[in-house]
């Protein structure tokens, strides 16, 4: 056995626990803290619930701390992994990241150059990073392309203007194409859920896109508002379009999971965690590992998978043996 | 016939899977720990940033000066402020920001558009056009952005108010009000009671560290003058870079911090907490000039040039992995399907 399988062999298992416990980790940071503290801070007599103000903002910062550390875990992993696996564009997308956030972390490269490294890391990603082949595969890379596309035209003008201040850029029209690119790219989802129309899985994206189209229709300042702070969509558009949206991710990752492809539900919940856009280091990164996961669903597999490939492995040796 | 050594290596694999959920777990939660306990700040702020550039001459308060003009500004989303009562559509899409120092003085420039200027509110259910520059209490970046505040983290905002600016006026022109004589103060009943609104600068310089908390501070240091035409209004808002007092921030060269803003439209019924609220972007004084002729000397070339450099070097590697990854996908046998059940 070689250094580079024995590495493989190691820490391929591991992959999945943290893309999980990533995504948990974000997704409660989400919750707790970009939602719940800042939505309860405009409760008045907020002060007879202090304590339990206090518990849920220490539970959302303990989770982003949590999620820093996974989703820089989960790259490191997957840059390695793919790395062995010879996924080389996988592979260069995040360890270029990787590297550029290092730099810019201690300070060797400005932020600037960490935003167009996000910026190029995420638009390359559907090109160097999705396995080519059949029709299937190629319905499938158009849901992740179409999220680059989102974050890409959404961070072009936050670059734009970092590089040259003077320059004339079409903001608004931008963010609003960001922002239907974004809903189209979760519409298009729906390429990923396997197999004929899954009962369970539209009844549980019928539902998400109600609430939502309930939710919009009945509150649409606040739910807007938590929109944008929480993942860069500004409500530009039709309640209905979102309600769109957000069923066909909820069936597509619902119906992927039950037969087993945990990808789709990782990726999607790692894109809307990070949110569209440049916000901060650690949301490009899961927006970027979310779209890499989309792309690349080899990048994460379950437990299952692994073990079964790995009873195969065990059953060729023993057979040449 | 049931195959046990299978059965048994998948109960070890199922074993082996639970142990690592358990591994990667704890050792998140200690970093975490660490993390917080350290007060570490992992993240890299990356949204929008609003540079205040260095100015050769003072631009005053005039918030019609042709510089804002050439400045280069920020165009800041905004949406509906609805968390807290009274709450609805702001109606306020966007806010043109841009920011200048001069002589250690921060000036910043916010330009919307508003068709009507609603600076009098002399009826019940008049409200004025306002606008709110937002700052953290002491200045930094904080990811993720506290947004509207905690309940363990101030903001300083200023306030400017067009009606404020306007000033109150204390006898209608269609004449007396009762038969008080207009000498007579008592029947403008907020002024005897005191309520600092009644003789409120145009800019109020205030503190909040949760909903139901905002005040004024002592000193009220914000300069600020408004003006409204076609396009809308325009506002000028400055204050020296050391604070009078606590809880407002300092801002030196070099420096950056979250900032907010708010708009409020009076003829769409906005007050209070019905407003047009934007997410924290990052603001940094810079210590490069920017000259009347509208460009930033000394940094867009080597910028520009550092960019190109640094596009070029990604993209080619990014081609490099493009190039491989096809040879890899040519070698690749097709995939193994993997055991069900």
């Amino acid at each position: 056995m070689t250094n580079k399988s024995r590495i493989g062999s190691w820490l391929e298992p591991y992959l999945y626990p943290i893309a999980v416990l990533t995504v948990s980790a974000l997704l409660i940071e989400l919750v707790a803290l970009r939602l719940l503290t800042r939505t309860a801070i405009h409760i008045p007599g907020l002060e007879r619930v202090e304590i339990g103000y206090r518990i849920v903002s220490e539970v959302g910062r303990l989770a982003f701390g949590a999620g820093v550390v996974l989703i820089v875990s989960l790259i490191v992993a997957a840059a390695i992994d793919a790395g062995v696996r010879d996924r080389r564009g996988t592979a260069l997308v995040l360890s270029a990241f990787l590297t550029v956030a290092t730099l810019a972390a201690v300070g060797a490269v400005g932020d600037i150059a960490l935003s167009i490294a996000t910026t190029l890391a995420v638009a390359a990603v559907p090109i160097v990073c999705a396995p080519r082949g059949s029709k299937r595969q190629s319905l499938a890379r158009i849901s992740p392309t179409l999220f680059a596309a989102a974050f890409v035209v959404a961070a072009l003008p936050t670059i734009a203007r970092e590089v040259v201040p003077d320059l004339s850029v079409p903001v608004i029209g931008m963010w609003q194409a960001a922002e239907a690119l974004a809903i189209i790219a979760g519409i298009a989802l729906v390429a990923r859920a396997p197999g004929p129309l899954k009962r369970n899985s539209a009844l549980l994206g019928s539902a998400a896109g109600i609430l939502v189209l309930a939710s919009l229709i009945s509150q649409p300042s606040t739910v807007e508002i938590l929109m944008l702070w929480n993942i860069g969509l500004a409500g530009y558009f039709h309640p209905l379009i979102y309600s769109a949206g957000t069923a066909c991710v909820v069936y597509a990752a619902h119906g992927a999971w039950t037969l087993g492809d945990r990808s789709v539900a990782i990726g999607a919940a790692l894109v809307v965690a990070g949110g569209i856009g440049l916000h901060s280091a650690i949301q490009s990164a899961a927006f970027l590992m979310g779209v890499v996961i989309l792309a690349d669903p080899s990048v994460v597999r379950t437990t299952r998978e692994w073990a079964g490939q790995n009873l195969l492995l065990r059953a060729s040796t023993s057979k040449e043996r | 016939m049931i195959d046990l050594d299978r059965v048994d290596d998948r109960s070890r694999e199922k074993a082996a899977g639970r142990r690592r959920f358990w591994i990667v777990l704890l050792v998140a939660l200690v970093a975490a720990a660490g993390i917080r306990a350290f007060d570490v700040k992992p993240a890299i702020a990356q949204s929008q940033t609003l540079t205040a550039w260095r100015s050769v001459a003072d631009p005053g308060l005039d918030p019609d000066n042709p510089i804002w003009d050439e400045v280069p500004s920020e165009f800041v989303q905004l949406t509906a402020q609805n968390v807290a009562p009274p709450m609805s559509s702001g109606g306020t899409p966007w806010v043109q920001v841009a920011g200048l120092h001069f002589d250690d003085v921060l000036y910043v420039n916010l330009r919307w558009f508003d068709a009507t200027a609603d600076s009098a509110t002399d009826a019940v259910g008049v409200f004025s056009d306002a606008v709110a520059i937002q700052f953290p209490a002491v200045a930094a970046t904080s990811v993720p952005a506290l947004c509207m505040g905690q309940a363990d983290t101030a903001v300083n905002i200023w306030h400017w108010r067009a009606d404020s600016q306007e000033g109150v006026a204390l006898v209608p022109g269609s004449g007396y009000v009762d038969m008080y004589p207009d000498t007579d103060t008592l029947h403008y009943t907020a002024a005897a009671a005191g309520n600092p609104m009644v003789s409120a600068p145009a800019v109020q310089n205030l503190v909040a560290g949760g909903f139901g908390t905002l005040a004024a501070l002592d000193s009220q240091v914000i300069a600020g003058v408004g003006s409204h035409g076609e396009t809308g209004w325009s506002v000028t808002m400055a204050r020296p870079f050391t604070p009078p007092g606590e809880l407002q921030p300092t801002f030196s060269p070099g420096g950056i911090m979250d900032v907010a803003f708010a708009v409020w439209n009076g003829d769409n019924d906005n007050r209070n907490g019905k407003k047009s609220v934007s997410a924290f972007i990052r603001m940094a004084v810079d210590d490069d000039t920017f000259d009347s002729v509208g460009s930033v000397s000394g940094s867009t070339a080597s910028r520009v040039a550092i960019t190109v450099a640094f596009v070029g070097i990604v993209g080619v590697a990014i081609i490099a992995g493009l190039v491989a990854t096809r040879q890899s996908d040519n070698n690749d046998e097709p995939d193994q399907e993997v055991p069900s059940g």
